[in-house]
C-alpha cells in the first residue's frame, strides 16, 4: 500500500508536548509573520508515527537484503555503533562548552584522527568536512593555500575519465581548471597519458585507488614520481579505501592528500543520502594549512587550538559531524587492525567471486583481478532494445536492489557491482542466480524486462515527467 | 570482532572457484614494495562488551546540559525532542538506505523529502528548497556562489552580525573563487544592520547576506533595505539560524528574499557537539536550475499512481561533473527526514507555542535586566555588564549557569554576555538566572 | 538512413544550409542516445557562435549534453516551441525539431562537416 500525503490527512487534535504560554507580544506588527502555516499537519502522535512508519516500509534497507551498489560500500551497519552514538554524554553536549566539560568528545576526535593517520599513512587529519565531496574541496583549498604560500601559480588539476563526478566538480569549485585523461585498455591510468600535461602549472593529480572499475592503479609509484617531479601534489579519493585497507596505505603509495568517506569504509550508515563524514588527511608539509580549530593533547588535557596562521580557516561550523565520527570510532575499535584488513580481504574475495560467476553470462570489459568491486557491461542487450536500467528494474521485481547503473561513464551500459565483505556466500549465490534468471528473461522475453518492475508495489517511475513538471512541493 | 559471515570452508570454496591458493593472491597486482610489512599500528579488535564499557567511560567525561542552568545558544540550541522522533527516524529503512536513485525502492525517503520541502517552503514562504546542505554555514556559501553566478558580480556584502563561524566559512570559500567580502557593521544602538553603510556598497555587489534574527538575537527589519538591494540588481539573502523564529516573525518570502538559507538544528536534531545538523537552501522557482543539491518532485508510475523522484539531476556532479552547480553529493538526508517528522509531530500549534515560549522567557529577562541593544529580540539576549564578559561567564559557570561570552569574536562587546532561552528552561530557572546575574548587570550592580 | 541534403557533426548535430543561413538540429540517433528529453537551453537571438563550441545544452533525466555549433555565425532565430515542449523534440528530429537558425560567417567551415554517408558510417555500431 502506498501512503497518502501528509497534506491530505484530515486535521485532528495535535499531540501537545508543551503548555501554551500566555504571552503579550511586544514585537511591532510590521515585523510579525502574516502568511499562514496552512499546510502544516495537525495530527496525533500515533497518526504521525504511523504515517512515517508506513513510508519507511516503502524503502529498501541493508537489513532487508544485499545492496550491491558499486562505489557505495553498502555494508552492514552495526547496531551497537548506533546505540553508543546516542549516549546522553555524546548527544546532550554543546560545541561552545568549555573544554574541561567535553574531554570525552575531544578524546574521540583526537584518537580518531590518530587512527586515520595510521590507517592511511598520513601525518595529520581534520574531521571537519561533513562528506566526501566536502573533504575533497577542503583538500583542494589546502593545496591552493600551499602553492600560494610557496608563491607558485598552478591552476591545473588532472583527473582520469573513470573518476567520481565529485572530483572535477570539487576542483572547479575550488577554482582550478580540470583536464580529463583517458583510461587505457587495462582500465588504468597510464603514465604516458599524463606526461604530456605535466609542467609547472600542474597543481594536482586526483586518483581513486582502487579506481572506480575496482582495479588497482598498478603504475601508482611512477605517477607519484612524475607529479612530484614537476612540483605537483597527488590527491587520494578515499571512497574505495575499503578495497585495500590494511594491505597498502595511500601515504606509502605517494599520496599527499587523502579524504575518506566514513560512511563507506568505516560503516557509518548512509542515511538515505547523509549525514556522512569526510575527514581529510595530509602529509607533514601540508599540515599547517588544515582547517581550524585542531584538537591537541597536552599533559593529558585535550583542547581546541585555532592558532595556525597558515590555516585555510573553517569549512564548517563547529567540529564536523560528531555523531557520525563516533560510529566510525566504534567500528575501528571493534574491528581493530586484523578486522580492518579483513575488510579488504573479504570484500575483494566476494567481488572476485561475483565477477567470476557473473562472467559466465555477462560481459566483463576489464576482466582482471579486481578489488572490492567490478564493472559489467550490458551493451550486448542493446540490440534487443534492453538497457542496463531495464535489467536493474527487473531485479527489483525479484526482491533485490540493483547495482549502480551507467557509472563509471567509460563503460557503456555499465553495471557496477560491490558486494562488500558482510554478505555471505549464500546471499551472493542467490544474487547470482537471480541475475541469471533476469538475463535469461532478457534473452527470451525482452518485453517483460523492458516493462519492469511489474510485480513490485511501485511500477516504473516516470522520472522525465518529474523533471518536466517540476512539482516540488504539495 | 567483525561482521564477516564467511566460514573457513566458505573462503576455501570461493578461492577454489577463482583458482587461487590464498587470500594474499587477491592482492598480487599491488607492488610488493608498497605493501605494509606489518599490521596497522592501531589497537587490536575488541568485543561489543568491551566497546560499551570504553564508550560509556568516554561519554562520562562529558558533562551533559541537564547538570546546568542552561542558557547557551549561539547557533546550536537546546530544544525538546519527542521520543517518537527518535524511534521513527531510527527505522533501518530510513537510516541504512542509500541516496534514493532507484525511485521504485525508495518511496519512503522520497516522499518524506518531498514533505520536508513542502513544510519548509511553507515556513519560509519560498517557492522551492533543496533536500538539505551540510549545515547553515555551508548553505550560506552556496547561496553566495548562486548570487555571484546569477548577478555575474564578485563582491558580496556580509553583515557583521552574522554568526562568526558562518563568516569564517564564507571567507574560506570566497577566497577560492576570488570573491571579495565586505563586512557591513551593525548599528551600535539598535543592533540592527547598518543600512546606511550597506547602501554605500550595495551597488555592484552580488548580494547582502544577513542573519535574522541576527547573532545577538535582534529581529531585523529587511523591508527597510529590501528596495535598496533590489534597485541595484543585487540579491537579498537572509540566514535563519533559529528556524523557530519563523513561526512568529516575517519569513524570507514575505520580504522578497531571493535566496534563503540557514540551519535546522533546532528542529529535533539535538546539539551533538555541533553535528550533524542540516542546512537548507531555498529560492524562487526561476532560479531552480541554479539551486545546488537534491530536489524531489512529484510524478507517477506506469500505473498512474502518485509517486516521487529526484528532479533536475543534470545539475549535479554525478552527471555534469566540472560544470555542476556544486560538488555536493551526500547531504544530510536523514536530518531532513527527522525535520519532517519533527514538524509533523509538533504541528503548527507546537511550532508557535515553542516560538512564543522562547520569546516570552527572553522578554521576561529583558524587562528585568535590560538589553545591550535597543531593537526587539526573539530568543537570545545580549546583556550589558558592569564587568568583563569572561569574568562574569566564569563566575556564573562556578554556580552552574552556562551563557556565551562572544567577546572573542566581538572585542567591542567585551562587557556583554549572550543568553539564550528555550522551552527547555522553566520559569524558575529563568528567575534564578536573573537573580544570579543581576549583580553584574550594568545599571544594577553596586 | 539519415537525410542526404544535410551536413553532420560527430556530436550528432545536423545543419541544413540555404542562402548563407544554416538551420541546426539534433539527429535522430542523437535523440535515441539521450532518451526522454527533459530540457533544452538555447541561446538568445544575436548570440555569436563559434564552430565546435557549445551553443546550448540538452538534457534527459540522466544526461546533459552540450549542443555543439556546426558553424561560426550569429543566431538569427530560435525555435521557441522546442524550448517550451522539449519532450516532443525526438518526434520530428529533421523537421519541427530544429533548434536555431544561424547566419553563417565563413562558408569554408562547411567542408569540415560530415556528409550523410560519413555520418551514417560513424553511427554504425
Amino acid at each position: 500500500m502506498l501512503e497518502d500525503s501528509l497534506f491530505e490527512k484530515r486535521k485532528s487534535k495535535c499531540t501537545e508536548y508543551i503548555n501554551t504560554p500566555d504571552v503579550e507580544l511586544e514585537i511591532p506588527e510590521n515585523l510579525l509573520r502574516k502568511s499562514p502555516l496552512e499546510i502544516f499537519p495537525s495530527l496525533s502522535e500515533q497518526e504521525v508515527v504511523r504515517h512515517f512508519t508506513n513510508l519507511s516500509r516503502l524503502n529498501y534497507g541493508i537489513d532487508n537484503n544485499i545492496y550491491p551498489l558499486g562505489s557505495c560500500s553498502m555494508k552492514y551497519n552495526p547496531k551497537i555503533d548506533e546505540a553508543l552514538a546516542e549516549l546522553d554524554g555524546f548527544v546532550d553536549i554543546h560545541p561552545y562548552m568549555d573544554e574541561c566539560y567535553v574531554q570525552g568528545a575531544l578524546k574521540i576526535l583526537y584518537e580518531l584522527e590518530e587512527f586515520l593517520c595510521k590507517i592511511t599513512g598520513m601525518s595529520a587529519f581534520t574531521l571537519q568536512p561533513a562528506a566526501g565531496a566536502h573533504g575533497e574541496l577542503t583538500g583542494l583549498l589546502i593545496a591552493k593555500a600551499y602553492f600560494r604560500d610557496r608563491k607558485e601559480k598552478r591552476d591545473l588539476v588532472i583527473i582520469p575519465d573513470s573518476a567520481h563526478g565529485t572530483n572535477p566538480a570539487s576542483a572547479a569549485m575550488a577554482g582550478f581548471k580540470v583536464v580529463e585523461v583517458k583510461s587505457d585498455d587495462r582500465g588504468l591510468v597510464s603514465p604516458s597519458v599524463i606526461k604530456p600535461f605535466l609542467n609547472d602549472n600542474v597543481a594536482l593529480i586526483m586518483l581513486t585507488n582502487p579506481n572506480t572499475l575496482g582495479l588497482f592503479e598498478e603504475d601508482i609509484e611512477e605517477i607519484a614520481y612524475l607529479v612530484h617531479n614537476v612540483g605537483g601534489l597527488l590527491y587520494y579519493d578515499g571512497a574505495n579505501l575499503n578495497g585495500i585497507v590494511g594491505i597498502v596505505r595511500p601515504g606509502d603509495m605517494g599520496f599527499d592528500i587523502v579524504h575518506l568517506n566514513l560512511h563507506k569504509t568505516f560503516s557509518a550508515p548512509h542515511g538515505g543520502g547523509g549525514p556522512g563524514a569526510g575527514p581529510l588527511g595530509v602529509k607533514e608539509s601540508l599540515a599547517p594549512f588544515l582547517p581550524v580549530p585542531r584538537v591537541i593533547l597536552k599533559d593529558g588535557f585535550y583542547s581546541l587550538d585555532s592558532n595556525f596562521p597558515k590555516s585555510i580557516g573553517r569549512v564548517k561550523c563547529f567540529y564536523g559531524n560528531f555523531s557520525v565520527l563516533i560510529k566510525a570510532y566504534c567500528y575501528i575499535r571493534l574491528l581493530g587492525k586484523e578486522g580492518l584488513r579483513s575488510i579488504a580481504e573479504i570484500s575483494s574475495l566476494n567481488a572476485n567471486y561475483l565477477q567470476k560467476r557473473l562472467g559466465e553470462f555477462l560481459d566483463i570489459p576489464y576482466k582482471r583481478l579486481c578489488k572490492h568491486e567490478f564493472v559489467a557491461s550490458l551493451k550486448s542487450f542493446r540490440s534487443k532494445g534492453i538497457r542496463a536500467l531495464d535489467v536493474a528494474k527487473r531485479l527489483i521485481d525479484k526482491g533485490f536492489h540493483p547495482p549502480t547503473v551507467y557509472f563509471p561513464l567509460i563503460v557503456e551500459e555499465a553495471f557496477m557491482i560491490e558486494p562488500t565483505e558482510t554478505e555471505s556466500l549464500d546471499t551472493l549465490n542467490r544474487f547470482i542466480e537471480t541475475l541469471r534468471e533476469v538475463i535469461d528473461e532478457a534473452n527470451t522475453n525482452p518485453e517483460l524486462v523492458k516493462e519492469a518492475p511489474k510485480e513490485h508495489i511501485i511500477k516504473r517511475v516516470d522520472e522525465a515527467k518529474a523533471s518536466r513538471t517540476l512539482r516540488v512541493k504539495w | 570482532m567483525d561482521y564477516i559471515p564467511h566460514s573457513k570452508e566458505d573462503i576455501r570454496y570461493m578461492l577454489d572457484a577463482l583458482g587461487l591458493e590464498s587470500i594474499d593472491e587477491l592482492f598480487l597486482d599491488i607492488p610488493n614494495n608498497l605493501k605494509l610489512k606489518e599490521e596497522l599500528d592501531i589497537p587490536e579488535g575488541i568485543t561489543e562488551i568491551e566497546l560499551v564499557k570504553i564508550l560509556k567511560g568516554i561519554a562520562s567525561l562529558n558533562i551533559t546540559s541537564d547538570k546546568f542552568l542552561w542558557f547557551l545558544g549561539g547557533g546550536c540550541y537546546r530544544h525538546f525532542i519527542p521520543q517518537a522522533l527518535n524511534e521513527v527516524s531510527h527505522r533501518q529503512e530510513f537510516y541504512t538506505s542509500y541516496t534514493p536513485y532507484q525511485a521504485e525502492l525508495s518511496q519512503g525517503t522520497l516522499q518524506t523529502l518531498f514533505e520536508f520541502q513542502t513544510l519548509l517552503c511553507n515556513l519560509l514562504h519560498m517557492d522551492v528548497t533543496n533536500d538539505s546542505m551540510y549545515d547553515g554555514a555551508t548553505a550560506s556559501t552556496e547561496a553566495m556562489f548562486m548570487a555571484c553566478d546569477l548577478t555575474k558580480r564578485s563582491r558580496v556584502l556580509v553583515a557583521r552580525s552574522l554568526h562568526p563561524e558562518y563568516k569564517m566559512v564564507l571567507k574560506t570559500y570566497a577566497e577560492s573563487r576570488g570573491i571579495e567580502i565586505i563586512e557591513i557593521p551593525y548599528d551600535k544602538d539598535s543592533g540592527l544592520l547598518d543600512i546606511e553603510v550597506m547602501g554605500k556598497f550595495i551597488q555592484n555587489s552580488a548580494c547582502i547576506i544577513f542573519q535574522n534574527p541576527n547573532f545577538f538575537g535582534i529581529i531585523e527589519n529587511p523591508e527597510l533595505f529590501e528596495p535598496l538591494v533590489h534597485n541595484v540588481g543585487a540579491l537579498l539573502i537572509p540566514v535563519i539560524v533559529e528556524p523557530f523564529s519563523l513561526a512568529l516573525i516575517k519569513p524570507p518570502g514575505e520580504y522578497k528574499a531571493d535566496i534563503a538559507c540557514g540551519d535546522l538544528q533546532s528542529f529535533g536534531l539535538g546539539m551533538r557537539f555541533g553535528g550533524p545538523s542540516a542546512g537548507f537552501l531555498a529560492t524562487k522557482i526561476d532560479y531552480i536550475r541554479r539551486l545546488p543539491g537534491r530536489i524531489v518532485g512529484m510524478t507517477n508510475d506506469k500505473d498512474g499512481k502518485r509517486v516521487y523522484a529526484f528532479v533536475l539531476q543534470t545539475r549535479e556532479q554525478h552527471i555534469r561533473r566540472a560544470s555542476a552547480t556544486s560538488n555536493i553529493c551526500s547531504n544530510e538526508a536523514l536530518c531532513a527526514i527527522k525535520v519532517a517528522i519533527y514538524l509533523s509531530l509538533i504541528g503548527e500549534k507546537g511550532l508557535k507555542d515553542i516560538a512564543l515560549t522562547c520569546y516570552q522567557l527572553t522578554n521576561t529577562v529583558r524587562k528585568a535586566l535590560g538589553s545591550y541593544f535597543s531593537a526587539h529580540s526573539f530568543n537570545e539576549l545580549l546583556i550589558p555588564l558592569s564587568a568583563n564578559s569572561s569574568e562574569v561567564r566564569d563566575i556564573l559557570r562556578e554556580r552552574g549557569i552556562f551563557v556565551l561570552d562572544i567577546s572573542k569574536w566581538y572585542p567591542e562587546l567585551k562587557d556583554t554576555i549572550l543568553a539564550t532561552f528555550t522551552e527547555m528552561n522553566s520559569k524558575e530557572e529563568v528567575n534564578r538566572f536573573i537573580e544570579e546575574i543581576m549583580p553584574y548587570v550594568r545599571g544594577f550592580s553596586l | 538512413m539519415v537525410p542526404e541534403n544535410l551536413k553532420y557533426t560527430d556530436t550528432h548535430e545536423w545543419i541544413k544550409i540555404e542562402n548563407g543561413y544554416g538551420i541546426v538540429g539534433v539527429t535522430q540517433y542523437g535523440f535515441e542516445k539521450l532518451g526522454d528529453i527533459v530540457y533544452v537551453e538555447l541561446p538568445e537571438v544575436g548570440t555569436k557562435l563559434r564552430q565546435g563550441e557549445a551553443f546550448g545544452v540538452i538534457e534527459s533525466v540522466k544526461a546533459a549534453v552540450d549542443l555543439i555549433s556546426p558553424v561560426s555565425g550569429t543566431v538569427e532565430e530560435v525555435n521557441e516551441s522546442a524550448r517550451k515542449s522539449p519532450e516532443n523534440l525526438p518526434n520530428d528530429p529533421y523537421g519541427e525539431s530544429w533548434l536555431i537558425k544561424v547566419r553563417i560567417e565563413s562558408p569554408s567551415e562547411i567542408e569540415k562537416l560530415l556528409s550523410n554517408e560519413a555520418y551514417e558510417e560513424l553511427i554504425k555500431e
